[in-house]
């Protein structure tokens, strides 16, 4: 089924690049990668894709929400007040939905409180007063930011299905706005740096503790990185560019290996663009989900292969603001877009010379090229694979 | 496209908690005390390690509803919706980093996300079609109702199973919320003419009272669950109030 093309009509991310979008598009212009030492103390070594900023307090109205992930929520948003502000003008608070991606929310809050707990001599003690596990580390405490701040009253929650959660939010929204729930959606996603994410992966064995190297020989594995990346869907408005296809599958295979020939990801690819009605030929780009981890790198590769020409250039952007999990899929969408708004395919950072097995053109250097349609991959623990295509303005 | 939005209806329902193996049980108050553990006999022993309650009893219900509603597990969507995700592999994982070295588990790890429920079933059901994940704080059931029947209104599934699951929270944050390990499932469907038909969830009269559940399942985000499937066994029509913000309209 072809469905609608949806203008994109602001976007705003915050990440390891910089405060603002303008320090991405630097970032990717100038080849320079985002990672650097972790915000939390932990037992190993690592590099992280830390955001280079001091994340300010909450306002005081808000501080019941304080998390890493609230700060960088919060801060994330700023620039997208303005354009948010003018669709409830436009549709009616009722009209605008929330739907964002987190795989962390705030529990950096409970790892703090749980820790001074347990010092305190596991229960001798009561949890910090500050603390407040509602407003602070569920899920959709996020949401309640955000939806307080901004005075949306649309349908509000979050997709949290690790590391496809902020792809998926674009299908979700969609589906709003084609069945007239509402007219607009903000969605997108954020993650913060915490203990359980990084010391998860470490415990995984597939944290580098170097940068990583998507797609390349002998890589090291993964970064983790944090970021928060918001987009404006509306059923009409000004584009800076248009959300074509989102492509839903599963891998049904393994909680935490992808399938080996990422059939589960070709199947995502194959519904995104037949959502568009174009075929993989079309494709000028793709920001792989690449993670840089071995698994991963190959089912990826392999599943691109089966749909595009070798010529078609694949980055993966983590090599440039780490692996965001919940927020990846936003934080690449946005990527995409930039490549799409300014005709750039960004370099694939210590890609080359690439794996044996991997027969991708992973470009050496940024290149300034017209784009036309950009595919976006995320695919997550689970087997949850999302896809989304972009055609520019 | 909403003038000719297809039909859902509502076709069948799921229940598991600790004491009550099915809805019946539970409303009729009958507890069985070896009713411990979702059996999950479809599961290998393997992939059940490390799961917790919530997955176990989310995977269990899901597979139920199915097979209540005459669906095939292959070819069924679903939305997992929790308020709280894995919160006892999320605190088991900070007593390991005060433990030892700090590292932790692995196996764990792999299960900690909020879509494990859902990675679990699409295996276990070999489904390689669409699920998803959700948190809708209070709300989570009447949103995942949501994000389903709009699934299957915008034509991108034909069968449909929404669960919505919690485990009590774990020590030291049980101070928190109050609720006890619950989950409930529900099917639906574009097809068939058996079943109350839904409209999408849409923001709450205030004329509409929301109805008591029973004790068990209060301050759990089921409750809304609950209800719905209640209305549609009384054969109940009209706006009915799943939560204090949403309702949905039975036909």
């Amino acid at each position: 089924m072809i469905r609608t093309p949806l203008p994109i009509t602001a976007y705003a991310l915050a990440s390891s690049l910089g405060p603002r979008t303008d320090d991405a598009l630097r970032a990717l212009k100038g080849s320079r990668r985002g990672l650097r030492a972790p915000p939390v103390d932990v037992p190993f070594e690592t590099v992280t894709g830390t955001v280079p900023f001091a994340l300010p307090e909450l306002p005081d109205e808000l501080k019941m929400h304080d998390s890493r992930t609230a700060r960088l929520a919060f801060f994330g948003i700023e620039p997208m007040r303005a354009p948010v502000e003018a669709a409830v003008r436009r549709y009616g608070a009722e009209r605008v939905a929330l739907v964002l991606g987190t795989s962390t929310g705030g529990i950096d809050r409970t790892e703090d409180a749980h820790h001074r707990w347990w010092e305190a001599g596991q229960g001798a003690a009561p949890l910090p007063a500050d603390y407040r596990y509602h407003e602070q580390h569920t899920f959709h405490s996020v949401v309640d930011l955000l939806g307080a701040h901004l005075g949306l009253r649309g349908p509000a929650y979050v997709v949290s299905t690790a590391c496809s959660s902020s792809a998926k939010v674009f299908a979700s929204a969609r589906r709003l706005i084609e069945l007239d729930v509402v007219d607009a959606a903000l969605v997108g996603g954020v993650d913060a740096l915490c203990h359980t994410t990084v010391r998860g992966f470490h415990g995984l064995g597939v944290m580098a503790s170097e940068p990583c190297r998507p797609f390349g020989a002998n890589r090291p594995g993964m970064n983790v990185g944090e970021a928060a990346a918001y987009l404006l869907l509306e059923r009409r408005g000004e584009a800076r560019a248009f959300f074509r296809g989102a492509g839903e599958s599963s891998d049904a295979y393994h909680m935490s290996s992808p399938q080996p020939e990422g059939l589960g990801a070709q199947a995502a690819m194959r519904v995104a663009l037949a959502e568009a009605g174009i075929d993989a030929s079309e494709v000028d780009h793709v920001n792989a989900h690449g993670t840089g981890t071995r698994h991963n790198d190959s089912a990826e590769a392999t599943a691109l292969r089966a749909l595009f020409a070798k010529e078609v250039p694949v980055v993966s952007t983590k090599a440039f603001t780490g692996h965001t999990l919940g927020a990846c899929g936003g934080t690449e969408a946005i990527l995409s877009l930039l490549c799409l708004e300014h005709g750039l395919v960004p370099a694939a950072l210590g890609s080359n010379p690439a794996d044996e097995g991997i027969d991708l053109t992973l470009p050496e250097s940024v290149r300034e090229q017209r784009l036309r349609y950009v595919i976006s991959n995320a695919f997550a623990f689970g087997g949850n694979n999302c896809s989304l295509l972009f055609e520019a303005a | 496209m909403s003038a000719s939005l297809p039909t859902v209806r509502l076709r069948g329902h799921a229940f598991w908690a600790p004491g009550f193996d099915s809805l019946e049980h539970f409303v009729a108050g009958e507890v069985d005390d070896s009713v411990k553990k979702p059996p999950l006999a479809f599961v290998p022993s393997r992939m059940r390690r490390a799961t917790s309650l919530a997955t176990r009893m989310a995977v269990e219900c899901a597979h139920r509803a199915v097979h209540a509603a005459g669906f095939d597990l292959a070819n069924t969507a679903t939305v997992f919706g929790s308020q709280h995700g894995e919160i006892q592999i999320a605190v088991d994982q900070m007593v390991m980093m005060e433990d030892g070295e700090g590292q932790i588990s692995p196996a764990r790890f792999k299960n900690s996300v909020h879509n494990t429920a859902a990675g679990l079933f699409s295996i276990t059901a070999e489904n390689k079609g669409f699920t998803t994940a959700l948190a809708g704080g209070d709300f989570t059931f009447a949103l995942s109702l949501l994000e389903g029947l709009a699934l299957l209104k915008a034509g991108d599934a034909t069968h449909l199973v929404v669960v919505c699951t919690d485990e009590a929270l774990p020590t030291p944050i049980e101070g928190f919320s109050s609720h006890r390990d619950v989950s409930i499932a529900v099917a639906f469907s574009v097809e068939g003419d058996a079943g109350p038909a839904l409209g999408l969830p849409t923001g709450r009269s205030e004329t509409t009272p929301v109805g008591a559940v029973p004790s068990y399942l209060e301050s759990h985000a089921a409750a809304a669950a609950f209800r719905l499937i209640e209305a549609a066994r009384a054969g109940a029509k009209g706006a009915l109030a799943l939560d204090e913000r949403w309702q949905v309209v039975l036909s």
